[in-house]
């Protein structure tokens, strides 16, 4: 049943019938607009990757083969139309110094680190990490790319790929340390 | 390396479950531009539908032309000089004579050469007694997978080299008519309905001379002269094998973009905003070699281009494998790379310089053609069509920048583009014969590509070029 709605969707978007096209809309925004969110360096370019994204769905749904779903294509062109914006904006891009972001922090280990952060302060921290990292991450852990492919993707070296995907988790486990040592003086405190 | 794979499946798991609000406005502001997408879409196939109508409408007044407009009543045997017809004739009685000796008298060349001369005779033209008579010859049977079906009209205008054959019951209607036999034919077959006197290839018929010279007849098989007579319509109507056309073709040159991946639809829309077409030129010269009357194949050489004006808000800087900076003026057509030479424009890694600027692009192509061609003739006029492929090779590339204070012309300098692609070409024109061997034409064109002439780029460019062109054909 459900299938049949996608597939009457899709023929109302093909024959550029509006309700259809705000059904689709309605249907897919909300996840749609939080891969924009988290490809975008900020709110308004998440918010004009989504428009443009939308566009490119309703234009070339035609060319939706159903192989798979509907909502990983439509999540594809987003995520494509964001590396699109991040390649022309990345030559405006300040170059990033990595110490501004990071000690060495190589011999860091601690053990459950994770366990103790909370699923959207994890998406505030990769949100915050710099545009060149936070892309290679993304597409990394999000979008299963290799290193070779997001090299492809964004026009930069294997090499490059890797050391950016480094330094993004280095930064994202110094970050949940510092949250951690924080949680757990507040929690002190409190206990006194 | 546990601790970094635990973020990466934490990650993971977090944002395949997230999901945020877009603005109210979205949808608003996205319902306002599918209103002028769909406009846009309206008016490009309505493009399409005119470009198509115009093409219908071109072969529709060809063919019109053809079978309407030009007469069809005229299908005179020769049309060549006084000379040439005695030589035709002269060689085709020698052929019959070496092909068809049994049964006949072998026609002497001495007999021959009367003919011409009683042909050369003025044959009233208006007589309207002549009206629809034809005469319909066949060739002798072993000839006949190379003979065609002849029919000689007796209301054209009787050339000095048109043979007349007659039937003695219609003696009254040639009796005003100088012909070459006065032949005695007996149960030949008339078809009343059609007018046409059949002479099969058995009878044989007296060609009486006396109109030359009143003292000789000599009696010949009537496959024999026909033969003579078809042959040398046949030698004469042999086509010249070879022409060499030299063109000209003026007219507009545009890209035809196609978003690579299906995801660079802005790209594709900021390209046809910012690019405007100008006209060219392609000129060039084309062997051709007619395989039959209708038929022919050919190939060729010429020169073309793609001229194309826009404008650029802003140009930004990119290393390139030199580590040496350059500002990049992106086009479909490639990415323009300016010299950072220290002069006006001094580039590092990552600048971006807002300067409104005038670019005019100009590639130039040496494009080898090769094609086949249909035609049909109709009196001097020749219609056809043509179609093949092109291999198309840049030898130049050259940009002309105007900024707001200085003026950039670069040449071989951009990025982006293959050294060849590979394209068709269509046409359908009239040519008109001036000369024996020389005909002017006029063909309304379009070559299109199959390949891109672009790589490693977000968006393919397919050149195009719609123009008239126009120039001469030898034949030899």
């Amino acid at each position: 049943m459900a299938e049949e709605n996608i597939d009457n969707l899709i023929k109302g978007c093909i024959a550029w019938d509006r309700s259809s096209q705000n059904a689709l809309y309605k249907k897919f925004s909300d996840k749609m607009f939080a891969v924009c969110y988290e490809y975008s360096s900020s709110r308004e370019e998440a918010e004009d990757t989504f428009h443009e994204g939308f566009m490119k769905v309703f234009d070339n749904i035609s060319n939706f083969s159903k192989a798979g779903s509907l909502e990983g294509w439509i999540r594809r062109i987003m995520v494509n139309t964001a590396i699109e914006k991040y390649r022309k904006n990345s030559r405006l891009f300040a170059v990033v110094n990595i110490d501004d972001h990071l000690e060495s922090i190589h011999n860091y280990y601690e053990e459950d680190i994770l366990s103790q952060i909370e699923a959207n302060e994890l998406m505030k921290l990769i949100h915050q990490l710099p545009p060149a990292y936070k892309m290679v991450f993304n597409l990394y852990v999000f979008e299963g790319l290799k290193h070779k492919e997001i090299a492809i993707q964004l026009d930069i070296n294997i090499g490059t790929s890797k050391s950016n995907l480094f330094e993004a988790k280095s930064i994202l486990k110094k970050k949940i340390l510092k949250l951690n040592e924080i949680s757990t003086i507040s929690e002190q405190q409190h206990g006194r | 390396m546990d601790d970094n794979k635990d973020i990466e499946k934490v990650s993971k798991s977090v944002f395949d479950d997230h999901s945020m609000e877009p603005p109210a406005s979205a949808w608003s502001k996205l319902e306002g531009d599918l209103n002028k997408k769909q406009a846009v879409v309206f008016q490009r196939k309505a493009n399409n539908f005119k470009l198509l109508s115009l093409v219908l409408s071109l072969f529709l007044c060809c063919f019109v032309t053809c079978h309407y407009l030009v007469p069809t009543t005229t299908l005179p045997l020769h049309s060549t000089t006084q000379k040439s017809t005695e030589k035709n004739i002269l060689r085709s009685v020698q052929i019959a004579n070496q092909h068809f000796p049994i049964n006949s008298n072998p026609i002497s060349t001495e007999t021959t050469n009367p003919i011409t001369k009683i042909a050369s005779t003025t044959i009233p033209t208006n007589s309207s007694n002549y009206k629809n008579k034809s005469v319909v010859a066949n060739l002798h049977p072993s000839q006949k997978k190379k003979s065609t079906r002849k029919t000689i009209d007796l209301t054209t205008p009787i050339s000095d080299s048109n043979i007349i054959l007659t039937n003695n019951e219609n003696a009254n209607e040639t009796s005003n008519v100088s012909t070459l036999f006065e032949s005695t034919i007996n149960a030949i077959p008339t078809s009343e309905e059609n007018n046409e006197i059949n002479i099969s290839t058995d009878n044989q018929f007296t060609a009486n001379s006396t109109s030359i010279s009143n003292t000789e007849s000599d009696s010949i098989s009537i496959d024999t002269v026909m033969q003579a007579i078809l042959v040398a319509e046949v030698n004469h109507a042999e086509h010249p094998r070879y022409s060499l056309s030299l063109y000209f073709a003026q007219g507009i040159s545009m890209d035809y973009l196609k978003d690579k991946s299906n995801n660079h639809f802005n790209e594709v829309v900021m390209y046809k905003d910012r690019e405007k077409p100008e006209y060219s030129f392609i000129a060039g010269i084309n062997m051709q070699y007619a395989l039959n009357k209708n038929w022919s194949v050919g190939g060729g050489i010429s020169y073309s281009s793609l001229v194309k004006s826009m404008q650029l808000p802003f140009l930004y800087s990119e290393a390139n494998g030199e580590n040496q900076f350059h500002f990049m003026y992106p086009t479909s057509s490639g990415v323009i790379e300016l010299p950072n030479d220290g002069g006006h424009l001094q580039a590092k890694e990552g600048d971006t310089l807002f300067e409104n600027s005038n670019c005019r692009q100009v590639i130039r192509f040496l494009n080898i053609p090769t094609q086949i061609r249909y035609q049909f003739s109709k009196n001097k006029f020749t219609f056809y069509a043509n179609t093949g492929l092109t291999a198309n090779f840049i030898i130049q590339e050259k940009a002309k920048i105007a900024m707001q204070t200085s003026e950039i012309t670069v040449t071989n300098k951009v990025k982006g583009l293959k050294k060849v692609n590979f394209g068709y070409q269509l046409g359908i024109g009239v040519s008109f014969a001036l000369k024996k061997h020389l005909d002017i034409y006029l063909e309304p064109t379009l070559r299109g590509s199959l390949s891109s002439i672009t790589k490693n780029m977000a968006v393919n460019s397919y050149p195009h070029f719609l123009g008239l062109s126009t120039g001469f054909t030898f034949k030899f």
